[in-house]
């Protein structure tokens, strides 16, 4: 990655970092994150044109949406091409609608940890003696805590509801990316450059916000890459136990969980998962074609 | 090494204290009064207020917090609002089926795993190298609750092989220890893979290839051992997810652990019981975390504590 400084671009008015740009044409040149990103633009598109796509109202019963014996329509009956849920709803339209839950989902939350995440790491990486020392033991115990349990227990006190549900997402996820932000804030603030800053007389404020940060800026896009596959994931499973995002609103793991045991319809199932996976392999392929780009950066959650 | 045992021990009763300090906030928070929950919804007001004062719901919150953590300490974590019964008893009921889980899933994982990741490895860049990398990604990127539904669907209900649920033992095991042990072994794998691959591009291999040692011996004497490491300490972790209940498996599966019964008790709304998940839960993760912390002293002496 070239360290250059930032070059304006000759006739666009704007300032690009050298290093962005090393960093696009690193994606653009490996298959995988070239994939990745256009099934995660693939979603994007579904989410914005969700009211075009889906043929029906996702929330609404339909009046031909049953057989004659009350059990769902199978894919590809006509009107219906992903067929019909339980009580009769398309399953295209509500599948498209959860995209837009799945996106928000894979965004808010992850913004909320990163920001945390950011500022835990600049700060304890930055002030060094106690403030470095009490803010990295905490963020090393909160992070080998069981995160799914601690995350259902704050959502049944609070009660399920998307605004609970986003900040408890946050709240559980923001400390992995944190210690790895600090490393790369203890290993920057020895260099030339802070240094330089500093003996010029600029603020601990000015050297986080305007030298810091901006180095921290590709870190932070692969980590956000990452973590939107394991938001999605930590959905699904609150959505599956029932302490997602509330129906009526269409979520694919509440979609799941609603159909868990009507093996009967095994589409019910199956077309919601497949979503679910199209989505976290996207995302996973678009983080880890950023990380080639800057070195190994793996973290996992587990479920 | 003894000094890091003492020391650890401390930051994990600290860690402890702060989990404690959480559960006893959230059932703070939780707006329904614990005494009515105990009685019923048919028990008179005198009734009631009985019960609040024999809980000592009315005495200071600081009172109320050193009861709570004191009663913690002496593993005593409170009386279950839904099955009417000791949280600790129900717990140490509940333990002997996690743990049966937690130990077969973690066989399934290193079974599938670690010979992958160093098949992986030997044939990197080539055909299975590629595939082997394709599906562990689609295990990762697959919600493990979502397999174990695919799987619950095709072996039991499709073709009859397996029971659909349940304890029954071997039979009700083999679904859910796949399905953990799955998610697992693509990690597993992935990690095995990558030290196998630095260890590969190492002097020690080249030097070992011009004494004319065969590769397989270099892959499975040189490469597993400077691999164990990593992988030891990665499955000492899950390990210890796994013994904390694994929610959403139990679930599926209708396994009677620890993570179902944590289901169960946000279901009945049965605080005491949720907390209780919540501490045990986290206990085992922190213990499995220093074990993993010694063990790995113990394979590795470049690691020193």
């Amino acid at each position: 990655m070239s360290a250059a400084a930032p070059v304006p671009e000759i006739g666009a008015g704007v300032v690009v970092g050298g290093a962005r740009r090393s960093i696009l044409r690193t994606v653009v040149r490996s298959p995988s994150a070239v994939v990745g990103g256009l099934i995660v633009a693939g979603f994007l598109l579904v989410t914005i044109f969700a009211p075009l796509i889906a043929p029906h109202d996702p929330n609404v019963s339909q009046a031909d949406g049953l057989s004659l014996l009350g059990e769902p329509l199978g894919p590809g009956t006509t009107g219906y091409p992903l067929g019909t849920d339980a009580i009769g709803r398309d399953m295209l339209s509500r599948l498209a609608y959860g995209a837009r839950v799945a996106l928000v989902i894979a965004l808010v939350p992850n913004l909320i940890a990163m920001t945390v995440a950011t500022i835990v790491g600049l700060v304890a990486g930055y002030a060094r003696g106690r403030t470095e020392l009490v803010l990295m033991r905490v963020t090393e115990t909160v992070m080998v805590l069981p995160a799914f349990l601690i995350a259902l227990a704050l959502i049944i006190t609070l009660g399920a509801s998307l605004g609970v549900v986003i900040v408890t997402l946050g709240l559980v996820t923001w400390t992995y990316p944190a210690r790895v932000v600090y490393g790369e804030v203890v290993r920057l603030r020895e260099e030339i450059f802070v240094e330089s800053a500093r003996a010029v007389g600029a603020g601990p404020l000015r050297i986080i916000g305007r030298h810091l940060l901006p180095q921290l800026r590709p870190l932070l896009l692969v980590y956000f890459t990452l973590n939107a596959a394991f938001m999605v994931l930590l959905e699904a499973g609150l959505g599956y136990l029932g302490f997602g995002v509330q129906p009526p609103t269409p979520s694919w793991g509440s979609m799941i969980s609603e159909a868990r045991d009507q093996f009967f319809y095994p589409w019910l199932i199956i077309e919601p998962g497949l979503c679910l996976a199209l989505l976290g392999v996207g995302f996973y392929l678009l983080g880890d074609g950023l990380a080639r780009a800057l070195g190994p950066v793996r973290p996992r959650i587990r479920l | 090494m003894s000094r890091f045992l003492l020391v650890r021990t401390g930051g994990i009763l600290v860690t402890l204290l702060m989990v404690v300090t959480f559960t006893f906030a959230l059932t703070f928070a939780v707006p329904r009064d614990p005494a009515r929950s105990v009685v019923g919804p048919k028990a008179t007001d005198e009734q009631v207020a009985f019960v609040r004062d024999r809980l000592g719901l009315d005495d200071a919150i600081h009172v109320q917090f050193a009861r709570y953590v004191g009663n913690v300490a002496q593993g005593d974590l409170g009386y279950s609002y839904s099955q009417r019964r000791s949280v600790t008893a129900i717990l140490l009921d509940r333990l002997p089926y996690t743990m049966l889980l937690a130990v077969a899933a973690i066989g399934v994982q290193l079974v599938v795993g670690i010979p992958l990741g160093l098949l992986s490895a030997a044939r990197s860049g080539g055909v299975l190298d590629r595939v082997g990398l394709g599906v562990s990604l689609l295990m990762i990127a697959l919600p493990p609750f979502w397999v174990g539904l695919v799987l619950l669907y095709l072996v039991a209900y499709r073709w009859g092989l397996l029971p659909l649920g349940g304890s029954d033992i071997p039979s009700g095991l083999v679904l859910p220890a796949i399905t953990m042990g799955l998610a697992g072994a693509a990690w597993t794998s992935r990690v095995m893979r990558e030290a196998a691959l630095e260890v590969l591009a190492g002097d020690s291999v080249r030097a070992l290839r011009a004494k004319g040692m065969p590769p397989r011996t270099i892959i499975f004497k040189h490469c597993l051992r400077s691999a164990a490491s990593p992988v030891l300490t990665m499955l000492a972790i899950d390990f210890g997810f796994f013994l904390g209940g694994a929610v959403l498996i139990e679930s599926v599966f209708a396994w009677p652990g620890l993570g179902l019964t944590s289901f169960q008790a946000m279901q009945q709304n049965d605080v005491p019981l949720l907390m209780g998940c919540v501490i045990v839960g986290s206990v085992f993760v922190l213990l499995l975390n220093l074990a993993a912390d010694a063990a790995r002293t113990l394979v590795d002496p470049r690691v020193r504590l």
